[in-house]
């Protein structure tokens, strides 16, 4: 009789709570990791997705310096602080989210913890017939590139996994709510998340039925986890919790948390980084010679992708910048490679730069390599 | 895959199954994350340190790490007031990966029960087997 108790797949708590704001979504698991992490409430899978679009920034960000404010009150784009770190991010029912919430056994061993509870995604993904894998540390990939988006906390005694299945992207809009330094630079952005991102529609050429990806995930999490996912709903003390929660994320005070600490405000800004995937990022850095030189570089793995050259020095042929970030790219970032390809550019090409000289070039790329995570 | 000859164990300490550790300093200890601790948390990107005043408890939260892809409590092993805690951490969370015993202490706390509790935490060998036995289950 024991033997065959413990045979039986463990049971845990399947809440299918359809669309939802996304003050709801970035709430809703904490209010049950409490219950779990007491024991009070099973290990309990979540699916959800945005009834509207909102933009999820990181709980260490400051909103003026990575959202277009205006633009998300112009176009009634709620802005959602949510607990954890990370970027900025817009999100809409392009994607279907699922949180995980089990009960704590110790110290999480990030990389192992995502390694195993990422396989319900890849199984998504491969019941479609498509090629998808784990990338650690927290990315599922389909034929190399991002198509999954994950994040892990520890909470009340209960381990959080919380992710989403892309079904449709549009790095336009994904784009459209960033403050970033330029035009150009938002170009670059969305050409870079065109090329390293993916969704099911694009891999699929359509976008599958939500209930069908729904059906699949909760099949995936049963195999794989050898669990069975019954359907339940919140407790009357989640519920609870879930109100007080929404109330706090929907106030200035958390949103613009950052911003009433006094001295953030004063931070100057002079570059960003911002990361497309696991992988790859757009860096933009100024720096001033004689005249102002800016730089834009895609990154990935410590090599230039792409580089956009710009400022208001005068370079003859002017044609020739294009060919001198040809010239970069697949360099790597490190002074002494730049160093000889811009100087053996000048020397060969017969090119004349006015307003700044080859070295500051050298100066303006390293600079731009030097933001956070590269 | 780790080993549990990966990690340093420095003997004379006392260590939690939150993968902290106290060093007996006097009257004071001083704790912090063990080297499998930051192994399992990967690189460290943000810490959330006590305030010095503090009461903490054995086994409750002292504060919080993020590693950029996971973030949770670290779980203080002593009981006591916070008397002092590394401000260095704010700046440079990496310490605690690349320092975890030395620079990468995190806080100092005057005990209030230390005899008792010590006897609720692991010697060196204690703690290799601790390691032994979770890395088995991972």
């Amino acid at each position: 009789m024991l033997l065959l108790v413990s045979l039986m797949p463990e049971k845990w708590r399947l809440l299918d709570l359809g669309a939802l704001n996304g003050y709801a979504i970035q709430s809703v698991y904490e209010s049950v990791a409490k219950s779990v992490g007491e024991g009070k409430s099973p290990n309990t899978l979540i699916l959800c997705y945005p009834s509207d679009p909102y933009v999820c920034i990181g709980v260490h960000q400051i909103v003026f310096k990575e959202v277009d404010v205006e633009y998300c009150t112009t176009h009634g784009i709620p802005i959602v602080r949510r607990r954890q770190g990370g970027g900025a991010v817009y999100l809409d029912d392009g994607q279907q989210f699922y949180h995980l919430i089990m009960k704590s056994k110790g110290m999480m061993d990030v990389e192992g913890f995502y390694r195993k509870y990422l396989q319900p995604t890849v199984y998504v993904y491969r019941r479609y017939g498509l090629n998808a894998e784990y990338r650690p540390i927290n990315d599922v990939v389909v034929n190399g590139k991002k198509a999954s988006g994950n994040a892990a906390e520890t909470i009340g005694g209960a381990d959080i996994l919380i992710g989403n299945v892309i079904m449709d992207i549009d790095p336009r809009k994904l784009v459209s709510v960033l403050r970033v330094p330029d035009e150009k630079f938002r170009d670059k952005l969305a050409s870079s998340m065109e090329l390293w991102l993916t969704s099911l529609k694009k891999e699929l050429g359509y976008v599958p039925p939500r209930e069908e990806v729904k059906e699949y995930l909760i099949e995936g999490y049963e195999k794989t986890l050898k669990i069975e996912l019954e359907p339940g709903s919140l407790t009357e003390d989640e519920k609870e919790e879930w109100a007080k929660l929404i109330e706090e994320f929907r106030s200035d005070r958390w949103t613009y948390k950052k911003e009433f600490e006094h001295e953030r405000l004063l931070e100057i800004i002079t570059g960003k980084c911002t990361k497309v995937s696991e992988d790859v990022q757009v860096c933009e850095a100024t720096y001033k010679a004689e005249k102002l030189l800016r730089i834009i570089i895609e990154v990935s793995k410590g090599k230039i992708t792409d580089v956009v050259i710009s400022g208001d020095f005068f370079m003859e042929p002017y044609t020739a910048l294009r060919l001198l970030e040809e010239e970069l790219v697949g360099a790597k970032l490190e002074r002494d490679e730049l160093s000889k390809k811009v100087k053996s550019f000048f020397e060969k090409a017969g090119v004349r730069l006015v307003g700044a000289k080859p070295e500051d070039l050298v100066e303006a790329l390293m600079k731009a390599s030097e933001r956070p995570h590269l | 895959m780790a080993s549990v000859e990966d990690f340093k164990v420095p003997e004379g300490l006392y260590y939690s199954k939150g993968n902290m550790y106290v060093k007996v300093e006097d009257d004071i200890v001083v704790v912090g994350l063990t080297d499998y601790g930051q192994h399992l948390a990967k690189k460290i990107v943000f810490v959330e340190l006590p305030l010095v005043g503090d009461e903490v408890s054995q086994d409750e939260p002292i504060g919080t790490i993020e590693s950029g892809k996971w973030s949770g409590p670290i779980e203080s092993p002593i009981s006591g007031e916070v008397i002092e805690v590394n401000d260095r951490l704010e700046d440079e969370p990496s310490l605690l990966n690349e320092d975890p015993y030395g620079e990468g202490w995190i806080a100092k706390i005057r005990p209030s029960n230390l005899e008792e509790e010590l006897k609720n935490l692991m010697n060196k060998d204690q703690y290799i087997e601790f390691i032994r036995e979770d890395l088995k289950k991972r």
